[in-house]
């Protein structure tokens, strides 16, 4: 046999799971490599959350602009430069790219560029040589699933969309997620009309029933047209335009556009998976795992987009801290728990929640609302939205929290701390929060669930 | 690859055009060589043909717009090209570029302006005259009579041609409504040069009655006898130029304040065109039969009149001959074409009673009125000059000899 480098932990894959994984691991002093085959940082870096958000944050900037106008404070919008977003967008990606290689480095992870390998034994293949650990991660996260229509090769993915160099005149957006949602947000913003096709009957299915609509509502509002319940059949182009043909019950209808983007989900990179590594894939082609997030492999354990659940940065995040722990652990393993997971929807306007619905906390609730038209930092802001927390009725404690408005990614994060500590309602009673502030709705909402809120009749 | 199609420089004296007709649209696919447009300069309308093929994206000047000589006024790429090229705006800052069709390299070209509609109503009633306009626009409105306060832009952000047209169109008629004629550069040269003749030459007429019947003799047999078409023009031409053997002042022209007596005889033919009027010269008449000067005249007003003269069959004469005849004036007086000495205004050949020392006896009768720069031909001298016209015009024999 030959000589094999051998390691503390491998890990498989640089996106947000590996590298923290990595680096994390590099911090208790184990020997870590890390294999990269693409750049550093997975699809949120690259391709995802944050080149969304840069185009977001623009697209905001342009809607604010436009708001400022229509209200005759700004004399004229003036113009603005799509091809340098994209070339500003690129600068940043690159930074952060940056940052996570200096951090990897700076804690001394050995960095192998190329495709991996898992094989039989632990045994991670990689540009022709060959590393064993005692502990591997599969971290190698996923990329835009598409559909089987006729035509389907005449749309593009979230990658190609967003690095185009130019703005779709029309713009048709199959699939109401996360994804499509921020993307027919910020092209409806930068000037696209926009539609979206959604399978289901309402967007965020699992989320509380009265934020969806709103999101909606306000969406619509905004320039955005929704086909909800509907069934995407073929994709026809001609002369440069698509036809996008879908059905609504025995209706049949049509969409032209410029451009056709499918964000339908995503699905697991997995082609690094030998069958003699013995990995075991569920069936929609995703890494098993147990609730110790260890594979079915002993000392092999995955991570991030490639075990489906919340396919979120942060909880491949809490899912490395986790992992590492386990590994570290002497005596006592503590199970994953992703009950308080936050989630955002980056759209103009946000949407964010964290820990159960209504429907899914299993005990008698109540709901507070409150609404950003009665809170005085929005108000100077002209922000709009409301807030909804769900509490339990019997114990007041803090179920979960829906926000929809602006900044709502920002103030989840009070509101995960107070599900995660079981804040209850003399908790938020006695919680003083700086004023003006949006986190006062927060509070507001909280205490409005057992009709105490100061600021609303 | 995004090519451009630069307004050529049409001659030494020639730097700016109108554009008169646009040959191709946005979206239409040529061929190197094709025709693009047609722009007039002060001399000719010249075609402007396309050194690429490809597919037009973009056309910057339209019809009647004034453009320079290395302007880009039109955009040549492939399908590609359609998608990724966006054309700026023109820059409003400054004078300099009031007249230039401006497509600035770089990042310019690429914003799109934040506002997706315009706006319902003005965002400040009292500033509704704020709306700022191309440079171009401001220039139409104003030479339209039109206040760019009373316009309100279709794209909400700035007031274009167009808008200042429409604004027009909604005019209500009055009485002292009138439409300004937008100058060409042939418009502007005639203006000109009419200008500086009357306000620099110290001109004066003679007229002469002439015996046409020897005239229309020699048409006739040149026609019958030698199948050879010729115009009273070209007699006349022929005339002139055996004149000058005897007075020379026929080839003069008052240049840099001097007077320069041309060897040869170079006579210009006035010829009316469409939008205005043009001077093609036959050179070196005196060297002429009458027949080459029959084929040169022909050649020389066909391409005036498809405005395709070249700069050098154009500005070198001495001498200019119009002829109205044809529209039945039977006498005119004409403006000397600067710098020339002389211009003889043709009029038609008409049965005049003409009394022959006993009898009146109808004859075909012309006048020739002939203008003279006095700072080169006294009145004696012209009436000499005119007489001796007359003779060769009677006794047509002698032109020949």
């Amino acid at each position: 046999m030959d000589v094999m480098d051998t390691y503390d932990l491998l890990v498989i894959g640089g996106g947000p799971g590996g590298y923290a994984c990595a680096i994390k691991a590099a911090k208790a002093s184990m020997r870590v490599a890390i294999f990269e085959k693409e750049s550093f940082g997975g699809t949120c870096l690259n391709v995802g959350c944050i080149p969304t958000k840069y185009l977001l944050d623009k697209a905001s900037g342009l809607e604010k602009i436009r708001m400022l106008t229509e209200a005759g404070i700004y004399k004229d919008a003036g113009m603005f430069n799509f091809k340098e977003i994209q070339r500003q967008k690129t600068k940043v990606v690159e930074k952060l790219v940056g940052g996570v290689n200096g951090l990897l480095k700076h804690h001394n992870v050995a960095v192998f560029k190329g495709e991996a390998i898992l094989k039989a034994d632990k045994v991670v293949e990689c540009n022709g040589k060959r590393y064993t650990a005692n502990h591997i991660v599969i971290a190698t996260g996923s990329r835009p699933a598409m559909i089987s229509i006729p035509g389907v090769e005449h749309a593009i993915t979230s990658t190609d969309l967003l690095a185009i160099p130019s703005i779709p005149k029309r713009l048709t957006v199959i699939g109401g997620g996360v994804i499509g949602l921020e993307l027919s947000s910020a092209f409806n913003s930068f000037g696209s009309k926009v539609t979206v096709i959604e399978m289901m009957d309402s967007l965020l299915p699992k989320e509380q029933p009265q934020a969806g609509t709103q999101l909606k509502k306000t969406l619509e509002k905004n320039g955005l047209t929704f086909h909800l319940s509907a069934r995407v059949n073929r994709i026809e182009k001609r002369d440069g335009v698509c036809r996008t043909i879908f059905t609504v019950g025995d209706k049949e209808g049509s969409i032209e556009s410029e451009l056709v983007l499918i964000a339908v989900g995503r699905k697991p990179n997995t082609d690094c998976i030998t069958p003699d590594s013995k990995i075991v894939l569920t069936d929609s082609k995703q890494v098993k795992v147990d609730r110790y997030l260890q594979t079915s492999v002993d000392g092999v354990y995955a991570i991030g987009d490639v075990i489906g659940g919340y396919q979120l940065a942060h909880a491949a995040y809490a899912e490395a801290e986790s992992v590492v722990d386990t590994i570290l652990a002497k005596d006592t393993k503590a199970p994953y728990d992703d009950s308080v997971m936050p989630r955002c929807v980056y759209t103009i306007p946000a949407f964010a929640a964290v820990g159960k619905t209504t429907e899914q906390a299993g005990v008698e609730t109540v709901v507070g609302t409150f609404s950003y038209e009665a809170n005085g930092m929005a108000l100077a802001e002209e922000a709009k939205g409301s807030v909804y927390v769900i509490m339990d009725k019997q114990h007041r404690i803090t179920v979960g929290v829906q926000i929809v408005g602006e900044h709502a990614p920002e103030l989840i994060s009070l509101a995960t701390a107070a599900v995660a500590k079981k804040f209850t309602f003399n908790d938020w009673k006695h919680l003083v929060i700086a004023h003006p502030s949006l986190s006062e709705m927060v509070k507001e909402a909280a205490l409005d669930a057992f009709k105490s809120a100061l600021h609303k009749v | 690859m995004i090519k451009e199609i630069r307004m050529p420089n049409a001659g030494q004296t020639t730097d700016a055009a109108v554009i008169v007709e646009w040959k191709v649209k946005l979206g239409d696919k040529i061929q190197r060589g094709d025709v693009l447009l047609e722009a007039e300069t002060d001399k000719a309308v010249l075609p402007v043909e396309s050194f690429t093929a490809g597919i037009v994206i973009d056309i910057l000047a339209q019809e009647g717009e004034t453009v320079e000589g290395g302007d880009v006024v039109c955009v040549i790429g492939d399908a590609k090209d359609v998608a990724s090229y966006s054309r700026s705006a023109e820059s409003e800052t400054t004078q300099t570029t009031q007249d230039r069709i401006v497509t600035q390299e770089g990042q310019d070209d690429e914003f799109i302006p934040i506002m997706k509609r315009p706006l319902e109503k003005p965002a400040l009633p009292a500033e509704a005259e704020c709306f700022p306009a191309m440079p171009n626009s401001k220039r139409l409105a104003k030479e339209l009579g039109v206040e760019l306060g009373t316009i309100k832009p279709a794209n909400g952000v700035y007031i274009t041609r167009q808008d200042v047209l429409a604004a027009v169109k909604d005019r209500p008629h009055d009485a002292a409504a009138y439409t300004v004629m937008p100058m060409g550069r042939m418009r502007k040269a005639i203006a000109r040069r009419m200008m500086e003749s009357v306000s620099t030459i110290p001109s004066f007429q003679v007229t002469i009655s002439v015996d046409a019947r020897q005239v229309l003799d020699l048409k006739k047999q040149l026609e019958v006898l030698r199948q050879i078409k010729v115009s009273y023009n070209d007699i006349i031409t022929k005339a002139v130029s055996v004149v000058a053997k005897d007075f020379p002042m026929v080839n003069a022209r008052y240049e840099h304040d001097e007077i320069r007596v041309y060897e040869h005889t170079n006579v210009g033919l006035a010829v009316a065109i469409e939008d205005g009027l043009i001077v093609p010269v036959i050179r070196n008449v005196d060297m002429l039969s009458i027949q080459e000067i029959a084929k040169t005249s022909r050649e020389l007003i066909e391409k005036a009149r498809k405005g395709i003269l070249l700069a050098d069959e154009m500005g070198s004469g001495s001498v200019t001959i119009s002829n109205l005849g044809m529209y039945g004036v039977d006498h005119f007086t004409a403006i000397v074409n600067p710098p020339e000495s002389a211009i003889f205004a043709i009029g038609s050949i008409e049965m005049k009673p003409v009394w022959d020392g006993s009898n009146f006896k109808p004859i075909e009768m012309m006048t020739i009125t002939g203008s003279f720069d006095h700072r080169m031909i006294d009145g004696a001298y012209a009436a000499r000059l005119l007489d001796a016209l007359r003779t060769l015009l009677e006794h047509p024999l002698m032109m020949f000899m």
